[in-house]
C-alpha cells in the first residue's frame, strides 16, 4: 500500500483545497498589480476633485517617540499584490516618497512595486510628506505614515519600536536615508 | 494610567491627573511622589535622584490605619539613614497639620487649585466598593478610571460619601477654592476631531462641516485624527489632520493596536493640551477614553457625535455605554426620524451620567449660497448640453445595484439622458464602469454645490447624500439605499422620502422597470419636487453647543 492509499481522504480534500486557495491567492495579487499599474499610469493620478474654499493645510503634526517600551510590535502588511498576507522573514524598511507629486510620484512608485510585485525584498512603510497617496496606498493595503515636511531619519526611532524598521530608503533613488542603530 | 517620568505615583490613584491641572505644579522638573507608598515603592529612585523631591503625604484612603502609620513609620526611618533632603506636602491644611503631628516635621499644604465650575451639578465619588467609582443615584456605578478628575472638576462639584479621608482631601483639592472672577484666556481654542474608517465620507462629511463653523466662529485650531482615507480632503478645506491606519489596516491584533493608538494620541494631546476632543461614530474609542484618562493631557472636553436611524437588528446597551463617558452627545437630526427603527431612537430624552443627549437640525456640508448655478456647474464638470442623471450611489455599489443600473441604462438611452456615474474620490477606476459608452464618470466632492448641472440624481439614502438632496436639490430624486450591516437603515429613510413625496425609492430586489421608466421621463421633462423640506444649518447648532461646552458647561441646543 502506499502513502496516498493509507491517508483518509479528507487529507486529500484539505491538500486540493490548499493548492486551489494558493492558486487564487495569486491571481487575486495578480489582478491587483495589474489594477495598481492602471492607476499609477493614468493620465492623472491621485488627483482629487475637491470644491473647498479654504487653503489646502499641510500635515505638520509629527507623532513623538514612545519611552514606553512594554508596546508590542506591530505587522506590517505586504499589501495587496502580494499572495502573502504577511512576511515575517522579510526586513521592515520606511519608503520616503522624497516629496514626490502627482506622476512623479506614480512612476516611482510604480517602479518600486514592480520589483516588489516580482520578487519581494521587504515590508515596506511609506513615509509620505503629503497626503496625495493615501487613498491609493490604503485601497492596496500598504502601511504609511505621515510625515510632513520632517526629516525622514528623524522618524525611524519611532518606526523601529512601532513596527521593527531597520532602515529607511529614498522612493526615487533607493539609496539608504538613515540606518537604525541601538541606541 | 501612565504618569510622567518624574512622577512616582500608583496607577490606580487619580491626584497626578490633578497635580497636572495645577498651575504651580505642571511642567516642574522637581521629581514628585505621589503618595507615602509611592515613595516606600520607588525609593532607590528618590535616593539616587540629584534633584528636588517631594512627597505628597496622605491621610488615611483604601489601606488600614495600622497599616498607614507603618508606611508613615518605614519612611521616616528610611529618610533618616539616607539624610535625603525632602519637602513634605499635603493636599490641604487641615491634612498638613495631621500629617505634621504623625511625622514630626513640618509638612506643608499644598497651594488650592482654582475653583473652574460653579453650577450645582454634583458628583460623587466613593471607594466603598475598592476602586474609586462614581456614584449615581438612579443607575449603576460608573469606574472612575475611564475619567480624568482634570475634567470632572470642570462639570461638577465633587462629593465623596465620607468613608475616607484620603478621598476627601483628594475631592476637596479637585473641587478646588473660588478666586475672582478670572479673565478668560482669549486663546483660540484647540479641537481634536476623530474620524473613524466609515465605508464612505460620511463622518469626514459631517465633521468638515462642523468644523467649518468651529473655525469661522471662534477661531478654533481644528485637527482632525483620522483614520478615513479621506484625510487628503481634510487638508483641502483647510484644516490639519493626523492620517492613522486601523487595527483592520494593517493586519494587526486589536489590543497591540489599541495600546499603541492611545500612547500615541495621548502624546499629541499631551504636546497639544486641546480644549475638546470630538468624536463622530456610533461609540467613542477606547483609546481616545484611555487617552484623556492620563495624568498629563490636560483637561479636554469630550462630546460624541452620533447620528440616528441605527439598523433595527442592532441591540442591546453596550454600544450606548459610552454615552457615559461624553460630556455631551449629539445626534445630528435626521429628516427621516419618525422612521428611526434603531436603539437609539428616543434617546433624546435620557440623561447620561454628566449630560443629556441633543438633537440638532440636520447637518450639510454645503450651505444653500455655496450651490453653483447650472451654467457654471455644468461648465466644472466638463458637462454639455442636454439632459443629465447623476448616479451616486457609492464606492463598490456597482455589484449590488448591477441589475438596477441596467435598468437605468435601458431607460436613459429611451429617455435621451446621459448617466453621469460619481465616482467616490477614495474608489479605484473601475473598469464596469469606465469601460461602459452608455455611462460618463466624474469624480468631485462635495456633490452637493454641482447639483444644479443634473436634472435628476440617483443616490444612495446615507445621511449627507440624503439631506443635501432632500434640502438643497429640487429636481427629481430616485434613491436606491445600501444596506450593509454596518451602514445605517438607508432603506427606512428612502421609503420615508417616498411617502412624504420628496423622492422616488427602489429596492433591491426590484425587477419591474416601470418606476425606473418613469423616473427618467421626470428628468427627462427637467421635473421639479413638489415640495421639499427648507434648509436648515444643524452645523453652526452643534458647532455653537461644541463651543459653549468649552466655555463653561452644557449648552443646550
Amino acid at each position: 500500500m502506499t502513502d496516498s492509499e493509507n491517508r483518509p481522504p479528507i487529507y486529500d480534500a484539505l491538500r486540493h483545497l490548499e493548492l486551489d486557495n494558493a492558486a487564487l491567492r495569486l491571481k487575486l495579487a495578480r489582478h491587483e498589480f495589474r489594477q495598481m499599474e492602471r492607476e499609477l499610469k493614468a493620465e492623472h493620478p491621485f488627483k482629487l476633485d475637491v470644491h473647498a474654499t479654504g487653503e489646502p493645510v499641510p500635515a505638520k503634526i509629527v507623532i513623538p517617540e514612545t519611552k514606553d517600551v512594554m508596546l508590542p510590535r506591530l505587522p506590517v502588511p505586504m499589501g495587496s499584490i502580494h499572495a502573502e498576507d504577511t512576511a515575517t522573514d522579510l526586513p521592515v524598511i520606511g519608503v520616503h516618497d522624497d516629496g514626490l507629486t502627482g506622476s512623479n510620484l506614480a512612476a516611482a512608485l510604480m517602479g518600486l512595486m514592480n520589483t516588489q510585485y516580482q520578487s519581494p525584498f521587504a515590508r515596506l512603510i511609506f513615509l509620505c510628506s503629503s497626503f496625495e497617496a493615501v487613498p491609493f496606498l490604503g485601497r492596496y493595503g500598504f502601511a504609511f505614515e505621515q510625515i510632513g515636511a520632517a526629516e525622514p531619519a528623524t522618524v525611524l526611532g519611532r518606526l523601529n519600536r512601532r513596527y521593527g524598521a531597520t532602515q529607511i530608503r529614498s522612493l526615487g533613488t533607493g539609496a539608504v536615508i538613515a540606518e537604525f542603530r541601538e541606541p | 494610567m501612565t504618569a510622567p517620568h518624574r512622577w512616582l505615583t500608583d496607577t490606580s490613584d487619580p491626584l497626578p491627573q490633578l497635580i497636572a491641572d495645577h498651575p504651580k505644579f505642571a511642567g516642574r522638573e522637581e521629581l514628585i511622589a505621589f503618595s507615602q507608598t509611592a515613595a516606600l515603592i520607588h525609593w532607590p529612585t528618590i535616593e539616587t535622584y540629584t534633584g528636588k523631591v517631594s512627597i505628597i503625604l496622605r491621610r488615611v484612603g483604601r489601606e488600614d490605619e495600622t497599616e498607614w502609620r507603618n508606611h508613615l513609620a518605614l519612611l521616616q526611618q528610611l529618610l533618616k539613614q539616607s539624610g535625603k533632603n525632602i519637602d513634605f506636602l499635603a493636599l490641604n491644611d487641615d491634612a498638613a497639620t495631621a500629617l505634621s503631628d504623625e511625622m514630626g516635621q513640618t509638612v506643608t499644604a499644598m497651594p488650592a487649585l482654582p475653583r473652574e465650575f460653579r453650577g450645582d451639578r454634583a458628583l460623587t465619588l466613593s471607594r466603598i466598593n475598592g476602586p474609586l467609582q462614581l456614584v449615581r443615584d438612579h443607575s449603576d456605578a460608573l469606574p472612575a478610571r475611564q475619567y480624568n478628575l482634570a475634567r470632572l472638576r470642570r462639570l461638577a462639584v465633587m462629593e465623596t460619601d465620607g468613608t475616607d479621608a484620603d478621598l476627601a482631601d483628594v475631592v476637596q483639592f479637585a473641587n478646588g477654592v473660588p478666586e475672582g472672577e478670572r479673565p478668560h484666556p482669549k486663546k483660540a481654542p484647540v479641537i481634536f476631531v476623530i474620524v473613524p474608517n466609515g465605508f464612505g465620507l460620511g463622518h469626514v462629511t459631517r465633521m468638515l462641516a462642523v468644523a467649518r463653523h468651529l473655525k469661522a466662529r471662534c477661531g478654533a485650531r481644528v485637527i482632525f485624527w483620522s483614520f478615513s482615507r479621506g484625510v487628503g480632503i481634510i487638508s483641502q478645506f483647510g484644516f490639519e489632520a493626523v492620517s492613522r491606519q486601523t487595527a483592520r489596516h494593517i493586519g494587526a491584533e486589536a489590543d497591540a493596536w489599541r495600546k499603541w493608538e492611545t500612547e500615541e494620541f495621548a502624546a499629541v494631546l499631551r504636546e497639544l493640551k486641546p480644549d475638546l476632543v470630538v468624536q463622530d461614530s456610533a461609540a467613542l474609542e477606547d483609546f481616545v477614553v484611555d487617552a484623556l484618562a492620563r495624568p498629563d493631557v490636560g483637561a479636554a472636553r469630550l462630546a460624541l457625535i452620533r447620528r440616528g436611524m441605527w439598523q433595527k437588528h442592532i441591540l442591546g446597551t453596550n454600544l450606548l455605554a459610552s454615552e457615559n463617558l461624553a460630556d455631551m452627545v449629539v445626534e445630528p437630526g435626521d429628516l427621516a426620524a419618525p422612521a428611526d427603527r434603531g436603539i437609539t431612537r428616543g434617546r433624546a430624552t435620557k440623561t447620561t451620567a454628566f449630560a443629556g443627549i441633543e438633537v440638532s437640525a440636520p447637518v450639510t456640508l454645503t450651505q444653500p449660497a455655496e450651490l453653483l448655478d447650472r451654467k457654471r456647474a455644468r461648465k466644472a464638470l466638463r458637462l454639455g448640453r442636454g439632459r443629465y442623471c447623476l448616479i451616486s450611489l457609492g464606492g463598490d455599489a456597482f455589484s449590488d445595484w448591477g441589475h438596477l443600473v441596467r435598468h437605468l441604462i435601458d431607460a436613459a438611452e429611451k429617455a435621451r439622458v446621459q448617466l453621469v456615474w460619481a465616482r467616490s474620490p477614495l474608489a479605484a477606476p473601475n473598469p464596469d464602469i469606465d469601460g461602459n459608452p452608455k455611462i460618463m464618470t466624474r469624480s468631485f466632492y462635495p456633490l452637493a454645490p454641482y447639483l444644479a448641472a443634473f436634472d435628476g440624481v440617483v443616490s444612495s439614502a446615507g445621511y449627507n447624500s440624503f439631506h443635501e438632496l432632500m434640502q438643497l436639490y429640487d429636481g427629481p430624486v430616485l434613491f436606491a439605499p445600501r444596506q450593509h450591516s454596518a451602514l445605517d437603515d438607508q432603506a427606512a429613510r428612502a421609503r420615508f422620502a417616498a411617502s412624504q413625496g420628496w423622492a422616488m425609492h427602489a429596492e433591491a430586489a426590484q425587477n419591474d422597470d416601470r418606476s425606473i421608466s418613469s423616473f427618467m421621463n421626470d428628468v427627462r421633462a427637467s421635473k421639479k419636487a413638489a415640495s421639499r423640506p427648507q434648509w436648515r444649518d444643524g452645523a453652526a447648532e452643534i458647532s455653537d453647543a461644541l463651543a459653549g461646552l468649552i466655555k463653561a458647561g452644557n449648552s443646550p441646543l
